[in-house]
């Protein structure tokens, strides 16, 4: 990625901010969801650690069906409650998320807690104004006045940079361009100062210029707010250029934990290597991209072991058994058995 | 850095609000705009037809029976020398009463119904679901009319009748876009912001399904219409002497050789209604989807 050197430099910068940051914001321990079907259940998040400090970026990395967006779903309890089972703890701010009662679990979310979904072109109600949407999140969890939450509304909109938003305020979703529609989900989502954001792969849907303004203007918001990000994504483009820390999720399990710096120089997993290797690189040259033969496992019947063994092209006698995430060096942990190792720079 | 919209922002916030909004549309298709003068006019023909009817729409006259149409009686008279006019414009008290009442019934009950069953799932979908199911089973006229013989022969017994025989169509109809809305990423959205449940339901889902809610009304209006005048037509709704449609054509059949005005001008005033209706709700469905310019 060419915007990999720059933003290693932005990291260093941002990572001296956070040292004074205090607490973690949220702090996730040993979550498991489990589906339950009719013939089967299905452990979508097995066993997942994570916390977030004010002011920071988390990228959550996987493939499609890792369970990332389980994971945030399972966080904000918006799981359908009949047939996900969640376990572990999600502390928010020192609360219980799992143990909060439904009124509990409203008032917090959209106030401390919002979220940013994948498609801007779906995630807007086509017979409200953009402006209708966004008050009704402040009224909702501000005491305020119609009009004062209008002029909050337009403020937000002038924040996100959408252009006239006095006339787009009065505007309808279909009279807005993508990049523009995830620009109002953003503002709606830091409409009442959230102290923690999950954004659910929030530029997938959007060309890659506008993927790279809309990442920019989530930056530089946290920098405005302090706000904690958890950001879902398989783009280790988007990892690169907008967070601090990472987790990789492989088959509903954390196989890798370190800060980006480490995730680019020195990944400690097989799967990061894989995962890096597939990236396209201006400073090499290849004839190919390397893929990651094999698929995800059935996560009905996981097999038994270390879940990425079938495709794991470094494979021991070991793997036979589930390896533990385990500390490799300050900060980095890896779910391997060869770990740590020297050879593994893609 | 922009995008700039393709669409013009309207600058001033009123042209924006929904009426003025569903107006401007509105106003744009030619045969909707028919549909609606002539439901209008319709309505204020009924609301004023004291004032419009030339004569007492019950007043017989045994000198005038079956006249051709003429200066005095414009439409001609009936069997008993009663003025058609008069008669038309005092049965479209009757018809537009039974269409809008008997829909406003459907509605009142069938939407939330609908609501509930699609939007909570479950046994209370299943039990709502198979009740639909068997009233949809029977044919709208025949249990419309079996409803109607059971509550006895009056206008209000057979907008009730109407009313409730219409209810599954509102039930399955609104069930059906609950479950297609409810799947949307803004409802899960408007959970992630902290909504209850029922504000979901009533705030985010129902203001999307009204279009196809009003749709359905307007027509349903003109099969109402149509209900109630073969139910009057077959002696269970508006009694005689009273004036409905429905009724006048059911006399009027037994003149059709020698007075064919009589079946004609009530004929004709149920067709135009149910036409403008029609009209209408196809107007109203484009007007009213949000994504159609």
């Amino acid at each position: 990625m060419s915007t990999s050197q720059n933003t290693l430099e932005n990291q260093s910068a941002r990572s001296v901010r956070a040292d004074d940051a205090s607490a973690s914001v949220l702090d996730v321990k040993n979550l498991r969801v489990i589906f339950e079907g009719d013939t089967h259940t299905v452990t979508a998040v097995d066993g997942v650690s994570f916390s977030v400090k004010k002011g920071r970026t988390l990228a959550i990395v996987g493939e499609s069906g890792s369970g990332k967006s389980v994971t945030s779903l399972a966080v904000m309890r918006l799981l359908p409650e009949h047939s996900a089972r969640i376990f572990g703890s999600v502390s928010f701010d020192g609360r219980q998320l799992l143990d909060e009662t439904k009124i509990g679990m409203r008032s917090l979310r959209g106030n401390r807690l919002a979220m940013i979904f994948q498609e801007p072109m779906t995630s807007l109600n086509p017979s409200y104004t953009i402006g209708e949407q966004i008050i009704e999140v402040i009224l909702r969890h501000r005491q305020m006045s119609k009009k004062e939450a209008t002029e909050r509304a337009i403020a937000m909109l002038k924040l996100v940079r959408i252009p006239s938003p006095e006339t787009r305020y009065y505007q309808y979703p279909h009279n807005l361009s993508g990049g523009m529609r995830q620009r109002v989900m953003i503002a709606m989502a830091l409409a009442c100062d959230p102290e923690l954001l999950i954004a659910d792969e929030p530029t997938t849907a959007l060309d890659v210029t506008i993927q790279a303004q809309v990442l920019e203007l989530m930056r530089e918001l946290q920098q405005k707010t302090g706000t904690a990000i958890v950001l879902i994504t398989h783009d280790l483009g988007v990892v690169a250029e907008a967070c601090d820390d990472v987790i990789v999720m492989y088959a509903g399990q954390v196989v890798e934990q370190c800060s980006v710096e480490e995730l680019f120089t020195f990944p400690q997993h097989p799967y990061t290597v894989g995962l890096l290797g597939s990236l396209p690189r201006l400073d090499e040259k290849r004839e190919r991209l390397v893929a990651i033969t094999g698929t995800v496992p059935d996560m009905a019947n996981p097999p038994p072991g270390c879940r990425f063994q079938a495709r794991c092209p470094f494979r021991v006698e070991e793997c036979a058994e589930m390896p533990e995430l385990m500390e490799v060096s300050a900060g980095h942990s890896s779910r391997c058995w060869r770990a740590p190792m020297e050879d593994l720079v893609p | 850095m922009l995008t700039i919209s393709e669409t013009k922002p309207s600058a001033n916030p009123i042209a924006n609000f929904f009426r003025g909004r569903l107006w401007r549309r509105l106003s744009k298709r030619k045969s909707a705009l028919v549909g609606l003068v002539v439901v209008l006019l319709m309505v204020f023909v009924a609301v004023f037809a004291p004032l419009l009817a030339p004569y007492d729409p019950a007043a017989q006259s045994w000198t005038a029976v079956r006249k051709a149409p003429s200066m005095a009686h414009w439409l001609g008279t009936d069997e008993a020398g009663r003025d058609m006019l008069s008669r038309i414009i005092w049965g479209a008290r009757a018809s537009l009463m039974a269409g809008l009442t008997s829909v406003g019934i459907a509605m009142a009950i069938g939407v939330p119904l609908g609501l509930a069953a699609g939007f909570l799932g479950g046994i209370v979908d299943g039990l709502i679901s198979r009740f639909t199911d068997a009233m949809l089973a029977c044919p709208f006229l025949i249990l419309a009319i079996a409803f109607a013989a059971f509550l006895g022969p009056s206008l209000t017994n057979a907008m009730l009748a109407i009313g409730i025989t219409a209810m599954p169509l509102f039930i399955r109809l609104t069930r059906g876009q609950v479950l297609s809305i409810k799947a949307e990423e803004y409802i899960e959205a408007a959970s992630a912001v902290g909504n209850p449940q029922w504000r979901i339901a009533v705030r985010h889902i129902l203001p999307n399904i009204l279009p196809q809610l009003m749709v359905q009304a307007t027509l349903t209006i003109a099969s109402a219409i149509i209900a109630e005048a073969s139910m009057s037509f077959l002696g269970l709704g508006l009694q005689p002497p009273a004036p409905s449609w429905g009724s006048m054509l059911n006399s009027a059949q037994r003149f059709l050789g020698n007075a064919p005005w009589m079946a004609l001008w009530s004929g004709m005033a149920i067709f135009m209604t149910v036409l403008s209706f029609n009209l209408l709700g196809d107007g109203l469905r484009d007007a009213l989807d949000p994504r159609s310019r």
